[in-house]
């Protein structure tokens, strides 16, 4: 028996010889007499299964199950739109005119220019307004009738 | 009424969830949620991912159980542990997983005194050089070292050949050996 067949039966029968094949037995037992290479890999072996033994891991919340079974009768969510962004939303709006890049880019670039066009042009206003108003106020010079 | 269905095999369950029966839902979420978070814990290495990933798995069944497809005999467990074993690796790759990053600070730091905490010390270990592995061969090892499943199970859920699967696995613990001599080495010097 050599090395690689006496590694692939460490891995198919286990670590204890004795439990393997009658007709293996033998061989293997007289293989780990002949030389310490089959003994190193007999050793490899147990190091490995022991740190293979210690690998834990972190219990599951006490309430996983009831929180599945709970989820499953709650009614789907539309994820599908909720989870889009605005500049998404408008991007698949344009996307079902069927526009070619150049034309969706260009599209973008109008709609996105006559927003803040209109946001820019609000603000003058508001800001035109409060400077009449405050002219207003400060012409004022007591009471007309008097 | 939950007496009955425990008597229930798994696809009988499967069933009556296409026929929209809670009660068998949630008789099978009770009978595979903790087996399936730990098949889930071992690719991913954290609780709240991996209980996300379990929830997730099962909910698909609910919404969708005609997915598991009778007709082709697959026994539950089979897809069970290939839907999950798919989504998990899917949400890894998603978010760019390095989960072993946790461990390497315990493996360049200090050396840590007491058996306790020498042996956390080896499972954080044991936890990275695993999770370093190439996918194919850390699912292997898992179905067939912690999930004690034969070489042909474990075939049947990656769809691969049971001698297709001893390889990944003798590869899997090749490297896990080279690593750990080298840790060991170090150690004594």
């Amino acid at each position: 028996m050599n090395t690689k067949e006496f590694k692939i039966n460490i891995d198919l029968y286990g670590l204890d010889i004795n439990k393997w094949p009658e007709d293996m037995r033998e061989k293997a037992n007289k293989a780990l007499l002949s030389s310490t290479e089959f003994q190193d890999l007999i050793e490899e072996e147990k190091i490995l299964q022991d740190s293979l033994n210690l690998r834990t891991f972190d219990e599951p919340s006490s309430d996983l199950e009831n929180r599945i079974i709970s989820a499953a009768r709650k009614e789907p969510v539309n994820t599908a739109v909720k989870n889009k962004s605005i500049f998404e939303l408008i991007s698949n709006l344009f996307n079902s005119f069927h526009l070619p890049s150049p034309a969706f880019a260009l599209s973008m670039v109008l709609v996105i220019g006559i927003t803040l066009g209109y946001v820019a042009n609000n603000s003058a206003d508001e800001a035109d307004n409060d400077n009449l108003f405050a002219s207003e106020i400060s012409f004022y010079d007591g009471d007309f009738y008097e | 009424m939950s007496g009955h269905l425990s008597k229930k095999s798994d696809e009988e369950l499967l069933e009556l969830i296409i026929k929209k029966d809670h009660p068998a839902f949630a008789e099978l979420v009770n009978r595979y949620t903790k087996k399936f978070y730990s098949v889930s814990y071992r690719i991913l290495g954290n609780r709240i991912d991996s209980e996300d990933m379990v929830q997730d798995a099962f909910l698909k069944i609910w919404d969708a159980p005609e997915l598991w497809d009778k007709k082709q005999k697959t026994k539950f467990t089979t897809w069970f542990y290939r839907v999950l074993i798919n989504q998990c690796l899917d949400h890894k790759r998603k978010k760019g997983y390095r989960n072993h990053d946790e461990y390497e600070e315990e493996s360049t730091g200090e050396r840590t005194t007491g058996k306790i905490m020498e042996e956390q010390s080896r499972n954080k270990l044991v936890n990275k050089y695993i999770l370093e592995l190439p996918e194919k061969q850390q699912i292997a090892l898992n179905l067939c070292y912690y999930e004690n499943l034969t070489r042909q199970e474990a075939g049947e859920i990656m769809e691969l050949t049971s001698k297709g699967v001893q390889s990944l696995v003798s590869r899997a613990k090749d490297k896990l050996k080279k690593k750990l001599k080298v840790y060991y080495e170090q150690e004594a010097i």
